[in-house]
């Protein structure tokens, strides 16, 4: 999977959802410009939460997980059985039916 | 700049009170104006904090409505909201009103009324200020994100769990003496251990409690001192440091640190020509057991990963060569969350005017922090003050 980013001409960091302003280097360093990356990253960290808001059910897991040119985005976990992962890891991405980001370990 | 002191302060019980919303205001203000001596003076402006009254309780407009209850009309009358920060930036308008020149005499007044309305409902009220795009939508709350920062910061830096579980812990050794707190009562390493896990890794009791309470101070000008006669119990502001970090977590360039902590405290010690070193007694926001030693590292009191070993070492107990949230924290404290900020000025206040509770008296510090955070750390305050 691909996610649209927007990467700084400056600092050249980029950003996850894409925006105008690079929020590192302000307006000065001109309009973002998109790029798609690509959907696998490594993870930064994560919990498992046992009490989630409502709409949610327990145990729900949920990770940082950063991408090419330091692009870091939350995700939910596919299985939220992953009792063995670790900061570290190798993760793949995905998209839920409302468009959020998910992870899966990669095999 | 002019110098701006605080001349007295004054606090509610924290807790699951019964008193409303502008009665814990009334009262908080009630005991800041009796101990600075002002009851006859007129004040040239009030600033309010508070972070939602409008969906906590229902009241809107809460600036006015306080100036008519505590009869100060026509006072300037102004609220101020950044999240749980608020009453250290109700607190910063209130200094650069007497710093510029504007004002002479402010009352500053924190107030959150939380308990309300039911536990889902304060969640979501609360949870307005991290970001729904990128966090409210996966269910991620400001516990989740601080059960994130505290693994990260586990993984880089070897902090065990029993370790993490001395910062509550000490909460509630201090809290049990503060008969302002809302938990008196002291808790185990195997209590904090062994309690309900909100988001692995923390548990119930690394978790700051939602509460109700107010607290307020007084500020003044050198010619108000003098008036009054009033130098024995004022602390003069030394510094004052606001900064901002990114709206969400993950757009963050540190897991283990507070870039807008680095900033509102480089701030604040330059313009106090002080140095951390400096410090006698500290009230950091402990919203959550990791904050504590976070902010401790981010503020500069020692180096990063090794803020644990001050608490380790009992330098920041009570008699400690640092002491660090002497009167409970957020923790047991509690955190009615407009009212954190002053309610933070007035412990320091009245450590350094030596009226702290029996048994958490520091000796003699001389000079005070507080660090207030807003938003799930990205909103912060410090303020530096003196005797």
């Amino acid at each position: 999977m691909k996610i649209t980013a927007s990467r700084c001409q400056e600092c050249e960091r980029a950003i996850v959802p894409p925006r105008e302003i690079c929020p590192y280097c302000g307006p000065k360093s001109g309009t973002m410009d998109l790029l798609e990356i690509e959907g696998e990253g490594t993870v930064a960290s994560f919990t498992t939460l046992q009490m989630p808001p409502e709409g949610f059910e327990p145990p729900l897991m949920m990770a940082l997980v950063e991408l090419e040119y330091g692009a870091v985005v939350l995700c939910l976990a596919k299985d939220n059985d992953l009792s063995t992962l670790e900061i570290g890891d190798s993760v793949i991405l995905s998209l839920d039916s409302e468009e959020r980001f998910l992870f899966n370990l990669d095999s | 700049m002019e110098s701006v002191n605080v001349i007295g302060a004054g606090m509610t019980p924290f807790g699951i009170l019964d008193d409303t919303l502008i009665h814990l205001s009334e009262l908080a203000a009630s005991k800041a104006l009796t101990q600075s001596m002002t009851l006859e003076l007129k004040f040239d402006h009030l600033v309010v904090s508070s972070q939602n009254p409008d969906e906590f309780v229902g009241i809107g407009h809460l600036s006015t409505l306080l100036a008519d209850r505590l009869g100060i009309v026509p006072a300037g009358a102004t609220r101020v909201e950044t999240g749980p920060s608020s009453g250290s930036s109700a607190f910063e308008v209130g200094f650069t009103m007497i710093a510029s020149g504007y004002s002479d005499l402010v009352l500053v007044i924190g107030v959150e009324k939380m308990s309300e309305v039911d536990r889902g409902t304060a969640s979501k009220i609360l949870a307005k200020m991290m970001s729904y795009e990128n966090e409210i939508r996966y269910g991620a709350t400001p516990t989740a994100l601080a059960a994130m920062v505290a693994r990260r910061y586990m993984h880089d830096y070897g902090l065990t769990r029993d370790e993490l579980s001395l910062i509550p812990v000490k909460a509630h050794r201090n809290g049990a003496k503060n008969p302002l707190a809302h938990f008196q009562k002291e808790i185990s390493i195997e209590k904090v251990n062994n309690s309900r896990i909100v988001a692995e890794p923390l548990t119930l009791f690394d978790c700051c409690p939602t509460s109700d309470g107010a607290a307020s101070i007084v500020l003044a000008s050198d010619r108000i001192l003098k008036d009054l006669k009033l130098k024995d119990q004022a602390v003069r502001v030394l510094g004052v440091g606001h900064g901002t970090d990114y709206h969400a977590v993950q757009h963050r360039l540190s897991m283990t640190s507070f870039g807008a902590t680095v900033a509102a405290a480089e701030k604040a010690f330059r313009m106090a020509k002080i140095n951390p070193g400096d410090v006698g007694i500290c009230e950091l926001h402990d919203a959550f057991s990791i904050l504590e030693l976070i902010n401790m590292e981010d503020i500069g009191l020692i180096e990063r990963g090794h803020a644990i070993d001050l608490v380790k070492e009992g330098k920041t107990e009570i008699d400690g060569d640092i002491p660090v949230n002497a009167t409970g924290g957020l923790k047991a404290r509690g955190h009615p969350t407009g009212a954190t900020g002053i309610a933070q000025i007035h412990d320091i206040y009245q450590q350094l005017v030596g009226n702290a509770p029996s048994g958490l008296q520091v000796d003699s510090p001389k000079i005070g922090l507080t660090h207030n955070i807003g938003g799930f750390g990205n909103n912060m305050c410090v303020g530096l003050f003196s005797i």
